[in-house]
């Protein structure tokens, strides 16, 4: 199934985390607003 | 939400190309874009479901929405009606293609301070700007100042280099979207070298008034 049709909550909440850790470097817990922001967008 | 935005981006890019019908080629000073997060999340429909993911990790969405930093390529109705109308086309399916310049410093933020205005710089590609796609092989040189001669012929004595960067502008519902190429200008490192050894070798020419 291609990745970018899966747009549950669940596969929004994993790519998001997955840019936070991967593409940012960061984790949940010391990701400042600006951290989210670049992972949500 | 800007991979979501790629897949249409890339088959409206595609469809356009392959139809090979008229296109729609607007050329605007400005394209106040302003803050793309919600529109986007808006767009693709997501906006709810992003706000609760968020909600469960203890972050507000209206909070980082609010993170995010208004574009400055633009003062007001021109720019704001320029991507109005990019993204109605996205939305009918229109193919369309907006052409701007990417200001780095083109505003500056308005402060009063003891009842007078001061200007402070504009920094808000300061930070990295998620929704643009350099083009380092997008680019052109730009030909300035100079003089002309008898024959009416331009010399242009400096040059800057003009760099596209592309932003996808997704319509309603995310079917479609078109491109805004913004250009940046860049100074030509090798320009600036040479103006450097002019000015150190150059002797300074005599005041006009002795």
């Amino acid at each position: 199934m291609n990745v970018m049709n899966d747009l549950s909550a669940d596969a929004l909440r994993m790519r998001i985390t997955q840019h936070l850790t991967y593409t940012l470097g960061k984790d949940k817990t010391h990701a400042s607003l600006y951290d989210w922001r670049m992972a949500v967008s | 939400m800007r991979d979501f935005i790629i897949e249409p981006w890339f088959r409206a890019t595609r469809k356009t190309y392959e139809a090979q019908g008229k296109r729609v080629y607007y050329l605007s000073l400005e394209f106040l874009i302003g803050r793309i997060l919600g529109d986007a999340m808006m767009n693709l429909g997501l906006f709810e479901t992003v706000k609760d993911v968020l909600e469960q990790e203890g972050v507000s969405l209206s909070d980082v929405m609010e993170n995010e930093p208004d574009a400055a390529l633009g003062n007001g109705g021109l720019g704001r009606l320029a991507t109005c109308f990019l993204e109605s086309m996205s939305t009918l399916v229109c193919p369309a293609y907006g052409y701007g310049i990417c200001y780095e410093h083109g505003l500056f933020r308005q402060k009063f301070e003891s009842g007078r205005q001061v200007e402070h710089p504009e920094d808000w590609l300061n930070q990295p700007h998620p929704w643009e796609f350099e083009r380092p092989e997008a680019r052109y040189t730009i030909p300035f100042k100079g003089h002309v001669d008898a024959g009416f012929n331009w010399h242009p004595s400096e040059t800057v280099y003009a760099r596209a960067y592309d932003m996808p502008v997704v319509g309603w519902q995310g079917k479609w979207a078109n491109t805004c190429y913004a250009y940046g200008a860049h100074i030509r490192p090798s320009c600036l070298i040479w103006s450097v050894s002019i000015q150190a070798i150059t002797p300074l020419p005599p005041h006009p008034k002795r």
